[in-house]
């Protein structure tokens, strides 16, 4: 199989075989998804996919990942290494299985959990497997761990430091004891945490099983080769961005404990074939938990800059290599010790690649898009199953409009950008909680208007079943719009709203339980026959709406995209419906849109 | 450029977080000290030193350009920031408990 003239300059292992093994490689970790989603108890797992599967080589590089969480790929590179590090090299063995979640040591937040399986080969380590994810229950103060209002990290869950959830294939029942002790549905997280198990394991077959077939010096120079390739791609990518300095600034509008704004401004600084993103500048630390640290502030970063270059490009070690971050302690993009910070991996992490998105506009007007919708709206649920008084407890997060593109309108319902998650489908949601779904819409007029509009937000409402819900909340963008492009509109913002059982206004729950946060709160107990309204906002509008032409909004309005007001309010035209239901922009004489 | 790697133990009784003096990365053990106009300063990776010393030169850069004294400066003001959040978050604390 090996046709060593193919070789490009440096490289140990022919391009065929390099591309079959970095195949196999992100197969694999593919399949370590499919492994957990499939096997996982909760929602979570197995229909929003809220995790990452990454493979390392012996050095804690890494070489491999799929599709999976971007803000997880990228902060797990930070924890791999932290736990490594603290652990030191020569400590595993075959079978040991190790578990952090500890945000100040690497991950992203406390309900993101990391497992880490050291794969051996005739005695030595050869690999490193992992995966992290989303835990809808961590111990926190409330239900499904988002505390909206926590005022420090002991409020977020059980912090756990590197430890052995399995020595030689044997559970360490003393670890799981103490998790299990503190999660409100230990049986779910049970369940969850043995798929994890059960995903490392099939890697380590797949990684043990393609040594065996290729040899271990292939490999380890395969990993090398690919490395070093992704590397080469990512600053040739870099080096086509005009160099500069590029900056630009956006805001977190409250922190859930004192309703003050928070700026998180960056220089996109690139230098020849390498970027640094420096955040100095940004406002110091939240007082509530919309702070990130380094690690999420960093993976923010190499995911908006992902987005902007080469797809194609191996991912892995070398690709962000080219990429660095500078992130000042004690601001709200590093937060020190033991600063809440449970909604910047939600919150934070979106703006922050929106923020790289607005600062590489001006240097790259045919690749960067608009304005997400910028926020995960992050639900958070519990209580006591009506029939069986079985504890549950959940994790909603809700899809967003994008961006309008360059080249095209943005997507609408899309999960938002750190996330790459799916949503939970009603059925499912209905089947597991006692939580019914009244209505569930795309929100026309809520796209940013533009030559290219922004995606659609949504429009979702509740009714509690049961006659006690705990509910919380982390949501952004509530108050501050979703910014356009070269003159395209701000989409519309986000919102939830409670209407009480018997009542038939909507208000905010500020006004109606007193939150300091309209949209940032923890534990607030709704009960049988109560409604809450969620609004996911739209993104941001690409180009001059004037330039949007007569054809697209007609399609728009046909599809109910935008009402006939908003025609006119953001595109200056009118239109109107004929007997057949058929949209149209009305024209004079001469063929001239009616504004 | 020169350098070394120190390395430090993992506490447990007391959580100490050392983070990078440039970008700010948290350092789980290994800590690159670089010898800069004689001062040392602590970096995670040379690689983040290098980007250090090659962006003192670089004009637009947003990090003060007069080299370690400026940047020294900066990090008294993060320093000072630091203080003034600890103050803030507990007259915070005390504004939500009224």
């Amino acid at each position: 199989m090996k046709t060593p003239d193919s070789k490009p300059t440096g490289l140990k292992v022919d391009q065929v075989t390099l591309t079959v093994i970095d195949n196999y490689l992100s197969t694999t970790c593919r399949e370590m998804g499919i492994a957990m989603m499939r096997t996982a108890y909760s929602p979570i797992f197995n229909e929003s996919l809220d995790f990452s599967c990454v493979l390392f080589d012996k050095y804690s590089r890494m070489i491999s990942q799929a599709e999976f969480c971007p803000s997880q790929i990228g902060t797990i590179k930070f924890t791999i290494e932290w736990m490594i590090d603290e652990l030191g090299p020569d400590v595993y063995k075959p079978g040991d299985i190790i578990i952090m979640n500890d945000p100040y040591r690497g991950s992203g937040h406390i309900p993101e959990h990391t497992l880490l399986k050291a794969v051996f080969h005739e005695g030595e380590i050869v690999a490193f497997v992992a995966n992290c994810a989303h835990l809808a229950e961590p111990g926190a103060k409330a239900p499904g761990g988002l505390s909206g209002d926590a005022t420090d990290i002991f409020q977020e869950g059980l912090r756990l430091p590197p430890l052995w959830l399995q020595r030689e294939g044997k559970p360490q029942e003393d670890i799981w004891k103490i998790i299990f002790a503190n999660h409100r549905t230990p049986k779910t997280s049970y369940g969850d945490l043995m798929a994890m198990v059960g995903s490392l394991n099939v890697a380590e077959r797949r990684i043990t099983s393609l040594i065996e077939k290729y040899g271990l010096e292939t490999y380890q120079n395969a990993t090398n080769d690919l490395i070093e390739i992704a590397e080469r791609r990512m600053r040739e990518e870099i080096r086509k961005i005009p160099d500069g300095v590029y900056p630009f600034e956006d805001i977190i509008e409250d922190d859930g404990v004192v309703n003050v704004p928070y700026t998180v401004r960056c220089n996109v600084v690139v230098d020849d074939d390498q970027i640094t993103c420096d955040f100095t500048g940004s406002s110091l630390q939240a007082a509530g938990p919309m702070n990130g640290t380094f690690a999420v502030t960093a993976s923010a970063v190499y995911n908006a800059l992902m987005h902007l270059t080469d797809p194609t490009i191996p991912r892995n070690e070398g690709c962000y290599r080219p990429i660095h971050t500078i992130a000042p302690p004690g601001t709200i993009v590093n937060c020190e010790f033991p600063a809440p910070l449970v909604g910047g991996n939600t919150e934070l992490s979106p703006r922050i690649t929106d923020i790289i998105f607005g600062a590489l506009a001006p240097a790259l007007p045919d690749r960067v898009p608009a304005s997400q919708g910028g926020t995960s709206c992050c639900f958070l649920f519990g209580g006591a199953q009506p029939e069986t008084g079985d504890l549950y407890s959940n994790f909603h997060f809700e899809a967003t409009g994008w961006g309008g593109r360059p080249h095209k309108d943005g997507n609408s319902q899309i999960i938002v950008i750190n996330g790459n998650c799916r949503n939970t489908p009603v059925e499912v949601f209905e089947t597991r909680y006692p939580i019914r779904v009244e209505s569930y819409r795309l929100l026309e007029d809520s796209g940013g208007a533009g030559q290219n509009r922004g995606g659609l937000g949504i429009e979702r409402i509740f009714t509690m079943e049961a006659d006690s819900i705990t509910v919380s909340a982390i949501f952004n963008r509530m108050s501050v719009d979703p910014f356009g492009l070269h003159g395209g509109k701000a989409g519309k913002n986000s919102g939830i709203y409670v209407r009480k059982s018997g009542t038939t206004d909507w208000k905010t729950f500020s006004d109606e339980f007193g939150t300091t946060s309209p949209s940032k709160f923890s534990n607030i107990i709704l009960n049988r026959g109560d409604q809450v309204k969620i609004i996911a906002p739209g993104g941001g509008g690409w180009g001059d709406p004037s330039l949007r032409s007569q054809l697209r909004i007609q399609a728009d309005l046909q599809e109910g995209y935008i009402s006939p007001e908003g025609a006119f309010k953001d595109y200056g035209v009118v239109a109107k419906c004929d007997e057949g239901g058929n949209w149209k922009v009305q024209t004079d004489q001469d063929g001239k849109i009616s504004k | 450029m020169s350098g070394k790697w120190i390395e430090r133990s993992p506490m447990y009784l007391s959580f100490d977080i050392y983070n990078c003096d440039y970008c700010g990365k948290n350092i789980p053990r290994s800590i690159w000290l670089e010898t800069i106009d004689s001062s040392q300063v602590p970096f995670c990776s040379p690689e983040v030193a290098k980007v250090f010393i090659r962006s003192r030169n670089f004009p637009q850069n947003t990090r003060k350009a007069e080299g370690v004294t400026g940047l020294m400066e900066e990090l008294r003001e993060v320093r000072n920031a630091c203080t003034a959040l600890r103050d803030r978050r507990v007259s915070a604390q005390e504004s939500k408990s009224k």
